[in-house]
This record gives C-alpha cells, sequence and structure tokens, in this order.
C-alpha cells in the first residue's frame, strides 16, 4: 500500500449516462480531453468560545468537476445537456430546449505515472451540471467547450468520488475495473 | 539503455517502418562524430554506394524540470530531446513515409520509465550538410518527461 507514483497529464476521459446505482449506459470518449479537475466541496463550521476556537466541524458533501475538450462534439454535448441530438448524413443537429432536463451522468479520467504502469483512474459516479457550459468561437483560437459538474453521493457501492490506482497499464471503463490491462 | 537506443529498439521492432528504413536504424553513440558514414554504417548503403533510407537517432541532454524534487528520496523530474534523422539519397518519398510511421509510433507511446512521449515537431526538406553531403533529410523531436529516481 501507499503506492508513491508522479502523475502527469490527462491521458483519457469518458463520460456515461447515470441509469442508477452502479448502473450506466455505454461509456463515451471524451475526445481530445484538455482539463478534468476536482474540487472538494467541504462544509465547515466552528464553535468559538474563551476567545478561540474550541472544535471544527468539517465534512466533504460535494465534488465539483470541471472538465474541458478540445473537439466540439455534440454527442457528448447532448449526454450532458440532455438536449435532442438528431444526424444525418448532412448534419448533427443538437437542439436544447426549455423544457430539457439536465441528466445524471458519470465521468471518469485516467492520468498516466512515470514508470510507465501505475495509471491513476478517477471516477464521479454521479453529477449533473452544476455551472454554465461554456463555448467560445474566437479568431485565431480553437474552440474548447467546457462544464462545471457537481458529483452528490450515489450510494455505498461508489460514493461520491472515487480513486484508483492501478499497478499496471489500465484501460479506462465506467465503472472502473478491477483487474488491469485492457480486455 | 539509453533514451535513445529505447527509441532504435522500438523502430527496429516495427516491420511496417523497417520495411521502408532498409539502410536501418542507428545511434548517435555508437556512431563517430561525423555520424553515417561508409566507414561507421555500411550496411546503410548499397553495393553501388548510394544512401539507402535509414535513420540516425540522437539524444540530447537530459535537463531537470524542477517540477518534482524530493532530496530526501533524490528524486528529480527531467526532460530530454530526442531527435530523429531520416535520410535518403534523393526525393523525400521514403523520408514522407517514415515519418508518418514514426509519428503513428512513438505520438502518446509511454516508456517503462517515462511520461507519455510528446511531439516537438518535425523539420522536413532538408538536406544534409555533413558527411552524407546533400542526401535528402528530416528530423523529427520528441520530448521525453521522466522522474529520476522513482
Amino acid at each position: 500500500m501507499g503506492l508513491k507514483t508522479f502523475h502527469r497529464g490527462l491521458r483519457d476521459v469518458k463520460i456515461a449516462s447515470w441509469n442508477g446505482v452502479n448502473s450506466y449506459g455505454t461509456a463515451y470518449d471524451f475526445y481530445g480531453a484538455r482539463n478534468m479537475s476536482l474540487t472538494w466541496t467541504v462544509e465547515t463550521d466552528q464553535a468559538e468560545g474563551d476567545d478561540v476556537v474550541l472544535d471544527r466541524y468539517s465534512k466533504i458533501i460535494a465534488v465539483t468537476v470541471n472538465i474541458e475538450q478540445a473537439a466540439v462534439d455534440l454527442e457528448a454535448m447532448d449526454m450532458l445537456t440532455g438536449g435532442t441530438l438528431v444526424s444525418n448524413a448532412a448534419y448533427e443537429d443538437l437542439l436544447i430546449e426549455q423544457d430539457d432536463n439536465l441528466p445524471y451522468v458519470a465521468i471518469a479520467g485516467r492520468s498516466a505515472s512515470s514508470d510507465g504502469n501505475s495509471d491513476l483512474h478517477i471516477f464521479v459516479p454521479k453529477c449533473k451540471i452544476a455551472g454554465n457550459l461554456d463555448f467560445a468561437a474566437q479568431y485565431g483560437q480553437y474552440s474548447f467547450p467546457a462544464a462545471e459538474f457537481q458529483g452528490v453521493n450515489e450510494g455505498t457501492v461508489n460514493g461520491m468520488l472515487r480513486m484508483r490506482k492501478f499497478t499496471a497499464s489500465t484501460a479506462l471503463e465506467i465503472p472502473l475495473r478491477t483487474t488491469t490491462g485492457s480486455s | 539503455m539509453s533514451r535513445e537506443a529505447d527509441f532504435q529498439t522500438r523502430m527496429e521492432a516495427d516491420v511496417t517502418l523497417m520495411a521502408t528504413l532498409t539502410g536501418g536504424v542507428f545511434i548517435s553513440g555508437e556512431l563517430g562524430r561525423e555520424g553515417i558514414t561508409r566507414t561507421s554504417a555500411p550496411t546503410a548503403f548499397d553495393s553501388n554506394g548510394y544512401l539507402k533510407p535509414c535513420a540516425l537517432v540522437r539524444q540530447r541532454a537530459l535537463t531537470p524540470d524542477l517540477q518534482v524534487v524530493d532530496q530526501i528520496e533524490q528524486v528529480s523530474s527531467a526532460t530530454q530531446v530526442i531527435e530523429i534523422y531520416v535520410y535518403q539519397d534523393s526525393g523525400y518519398t521514403s523520408i514522407d513515409t517514415a515519418l508518418d510511421r514514426l509519428y503513428t509510433l512513438f505520438f502518446g507511446y509511454q516508456f517503462s520509465d517515462s511520461f507519455p512521449l510528446e511531439w516537438i515537431g518535425t523539420l522536413n526538406r532538408e538536406r544534409d550538410g555533413g558527411a552524407l553531403d546533400g542526401a535528402s533529410m528530416a528530423r523529427q523531436e520528441w520530448l521525453t518527461i521522466e522522474v529520476i529516481g522513482d
């Protein structure tokens, strides 16, 4: 235990629809993943008396997840927004209407280690867009869609966040694999 | 094993690449200061003395990047640029084919002691100004990032 490994970069991100506790739709590759950042949301309070702090209350209540993608992928946007995606030979069309409900999704990411083996996999089993979904088209700049999610507690199986460090190079799956490798 | 030898091993193991680089893959540590010559690498030349498509891998200095440092554990992260020179006698057909294959072989590839490789760039349509005297040349550069001592 206590694998001391160094990690760098973001090799892979996948998203899947959340169907129920430890039950997900087919994992979809988040093509050109640029960023997956996590912030534990901590609720805190303190009891003061006699001019000092007597007690500290701290509890992790949620996880904030930000992801950013290099590709403009309407299928990924559709999965995240609950819109309506239509595709034919001529176009893909994503329609977002006022009655669309933002769905819960699962997000997983993978970061490679310096020894070429110890993959770090991060899994947020149940989350929903909780901030603005950003998109910008600018002169001389790539467009990188980005969104902020809040991960909530799914239950006892996967909780609100799971980090798993494998001892060999391992494919990213939703839910996370329990064995190393890719098959 | 040196990093340039790591590259050489992966290149020589790829049948598709070696079908193009019929003259072989060499590393700077095994050649003299003039690189590929008829003396240092005779297999790179055909029976008429013309240069066959071939490659020379050369590693630059290993440089600490100060991103990861632990003085007690003697751990330090470092970067190193690897240059792959691809040659042919004239024209660039084989060079272009080899460059495409090298990109496939190394983009995101991870050695057992490194992070995934990063492509720095490709300089093509060059001519060798050294011992190969005007032979067609291209250079592809890769960045390796590793943690020494972990």
